[in-house]
């Protein structure tokens, strides 16, 4: 057992030395940085506009019975003459005015004056609605209302553990943010395992090290320390993100409602050791057949397609997350880690779902780990060549 | 009776449809330095990673110390295969530390193995060095290190002089027999037979496979030397029935005496024989690759 320690402290060590992983590492978070600065100052100066005034010329006075609901955020100004309120828009008094056609009842149709750029859509939603309001003015309060300020759908889990409504959208695209997240540092980790296992045999090391170590107890420790260097990453980036993320969070009124529930954390930990080794073992093996980086890279394609496949059923969770199709996705071995974690992110799942989604993914890791070794066992010495498949089957006693 | 540190009874290893072992049977003695001898591709290679339990023989049984292979008879055994392996993006202290801690020695305690060995062998001033920047003289130094460092009662080496230069054969060699001083026992495998003829005490050539020779060094040259000796004399040699010339180089002569004529006897005969100066006499012992020679040839014939 401490040989398998020290094979997993050696691996992981090494990884995380090279600069190839401090660049995987800190090169997204410096696009992250740079994206969320850019947004945070693009959006702060929105912010700012939003609220801006307008103004509005109606010679032929088509907007007099408009009126701007209780809730309304923009101050609509009426100028006499279009003199007016252009001196008003030279004096940054209002964002941008309309000028109202004589024939607006029939045709509906204005310009828009504004002086360097146009004023954001709020902004022109703001006037629009105002104007609708003119059209509906026979209408019931009430209905008015309802009709210009739109309607507000409140979601909420039954136990009002989770809330999401349409002005506040994250809770839902939070889990397939997560989902790409996930699926990204998986299959990054697997990546520097089939690394490690080509490594090994183009060293020359194997060898010595069978001779130390049984096979397995190497590639359980390969597996694992790269597991925890894929983790790293992962744990490195969630960390940074939280941190601009809770920056954002103090000026961006939209993200105020986030807030990832911490089981979901736990559960997404697990799921991610899980995957990882179930398709790490298959890298391993593919490792263990090739003889170089050349013959990995193209033995690549087929796993990455795996490794991608859980996107293709992304949209049927997110559609209906707790329909039969998503619940068997989420406890079938293979595609169950990405299922369940969106699941479990957008809905309430049953604890023994979860329990028995881990379970299964469990045995079927250590039976593909197992099988991993046997492949290790049998492509490590084959300095020369790759191993047909054909071959691995055929010798695979031992 | 010796105590056996390896035993190898009958063995063979197939992969597919070629068959690399077939029938492959010899003991090691604790304390001896034992030749595994054969041409390439004679199953060498196989045998002893079959013993190392790297491969799973089809047939036949393996002890080795005392048992079948496990975690801590691993720990008493040092490898060196034929392919020189060290992890070339390590330093040269990391990468044998680690290996050493993979043969179960604390950490500190191999760093400190370890730093006498560089200072042993003239290392020391490269320690923090990778190992992709040493030279290849200094790699094989790091090797040998890595295979003695856990001080094994084993240590097997397949081609332990390939692609060694004069001064570090010599340095392997004495390495080696300070090994054997300690009470490890040697075990080394090579097709270059002359190599090791001179360090072995026992051997067992392998041809295709199978046992062609097993016995002690001496004993076997002295089998097939064809009843020849080798005489450096001066002035007129005897002439027997039956004895053959084999060859002569300046008033050396290697001659083949006829079988019943033991060569004291015919050192008798020569000391008794008039105007000839006698200043060499010598039993012409044959080569291993003599022997091997003429026993493939034999079995063939």
């Amino acid at each position: 057992m401490s040989k398998i320690i020290t094979i997993i402290v050696n691996e992981y060590l090494r990884q995380v030395k090279r600069r190839a992983f401090l660049g995987a590492l800190l090169i997204p978070l410096f696009f992250i940085a740079i994206i969320s600065v850019v947004m945070f100052v693009a959006i702060g100066s929105e912010e700012k506009q939003d609220s801006a005034a307008i103004g509005y010329t109606d010679p032929a006075n088509a907007l007099a019975a408009a009126h701007q609901t209780p809730n309304a955020q923009n101050k609509i100004i009426r100028f006499a003459t279009e003199a007016e309120a252009r001196a008003a828009l030279e004096k940054e008094d209002i964002a941008a005015w309309y000028a109202i056609s004589p024939d607006f009842a029939q045709t509906g149709n204005a310009n828009l004056f504004y002086w360097k750029s146009a004023p954001p859509s709020a902004v022109r939603n703001a006037f629009a609605n105002f104007a609708r309001s003119a059209a509906i003015s026979n209408l019931p309060a009430q209905t008015q209302t309802r009709l210009l300020d739109g309607m507000t759908f409140n979601m909420q889990t039954p136990d009002g553990e989770r809330k999401a409504d349409t002005e506040n959208p994250l809770p839902i695209l939070l889990p397939m943010f997560f989902a790409i997240g996930f699926i990204m540092a998986v299959f990054s980790g697997a990546q520097y395992l089939l690394q490690a296992v080509v490594d090994e045999k183009a060293n020359r090391t194997i060898e010595i090290v069978v001779s130390s170590v049984t096979p397995t107890q190497l590639m359980v420790g390969k597996i694992i320390g790269l597991a925890l260097v894929g983790l790293t990453q992962v744990v490195a980036w969630g960390v940074m993100l939280g941190v601009l993320m809770g920056i954002a969070n103090s000026r961006l009124s939209f993200l105020s409602g986030v807030s990832i529930p911490p089981q979901m954390l736990v559960i997404a930990a697990i799921m991610f050791v899980l995957q990882y080794l179930l398709l790490g073992s298959l890298m391993a093996a593919i490792g263990s057949a090739v003889i170089d980086q050349k013959d990995a890279q193209s033995a690549n394609g087929p796993v990455s397609l795996l490794a991608m496949a859980p996107m293709f059923f992304i949209t049927a969770i997110l559609i209906d997350p707790n329909g039969l199709i998503s619940t068997i996705l989420s406890i079938l071995p293979f595609t169950s880690p990405l299922a369940m974690l969106m699941r479990v992110g957008m809905t309430s799942v049953p604890f023994w779902q979860i329990a028995l989604s881990i379970g299964l993914m469990a045995l079927t890791v250590a039976i593909a780990m197992w099988l991993a070794g046997k492949v290790f066992r049998m492509g490590m010495l084959e300095y020369g060549k790759s191993i047909p498949f054909l071959d691995v089957v055929k010798n695979f006693k031992f | 009776m010796p105590e056996n540190v390896i035993s190898v009874s009958h063995i063979a290893k197939s992969f597919g449809s070629a068959q690399a072992v077939r029938d492959v049977s010899f003991d090691v003695n604790k304390g001896e330095v034992f030749g595994l001898l054969g041409p390439n591709g004679a199953g060498k290679t196989t045998t002893i990673r079959m013993i190392l339990d790297i491969f799973r023989p089809d047939t036949g049984n393996i002890a080795v110390l005392g048992g079948p292979m496990d975690d801590a008879r691993k720990n008493r055994i040092g490898y060196m295969p034929e392919e020189r392996g060290l992890y070339k993006d390590m330093r040269i202290e990391e990468c044998v530390v680690y290996l050493a801690q993979l043969k179960g020695v604390p950490k500190d305690e191999a760093r400190r193995r370890a730093s006498q060995y560089f200072d042993r062998l003239d290392l020391a001033a490269h320690k923090k060095k990778k190992i992709n920047d040493l030279s290849r003289g200094m790699q094989q130094k790091v090797q040998i290190i890595a295979t003695l460092i856990h001080q094994p009662d084993l240590i097997i080496i397949d081609e332990p002089f390939a692609n060694l230069d004069p001064v570090n054969t010599r340095i392997v060699q004495d390495l080696l027999l300070g090994e054997r001083e300690r009470g490890a026992t040697i075990v080394m495998s090579t097709h270059l037979m002359f190599q090791v003829e001179e360090l072995c005490d026992r051997i067992v050539i392998i041809n295709k496979g199978q046992n062609v020779l097993y016995g002690k060094v001496d004993e076997i040259r002295r089998t097939y030397s064809d009843n020849a000796i080798r005489v450096t004399a001066q002035g007129e040699m005897p002439q027997i029935d039956g004895m053959m010339e084999l060859s002569r180089k300046g008033n050396t002569r290697t001659l083949s005496l006829p079988p019943a004529l033991p060569p004291r006897e015919f050192m008798r005969i020569l000391a008794e024989t008039p105007n000839l100066n006698v200043e060499q006499f010598e039993l012409a012992l044959p080569t291993m690759d003599d022997v091997f020679v003429k026993v493939v040839q034999g079995v063939q014939s």
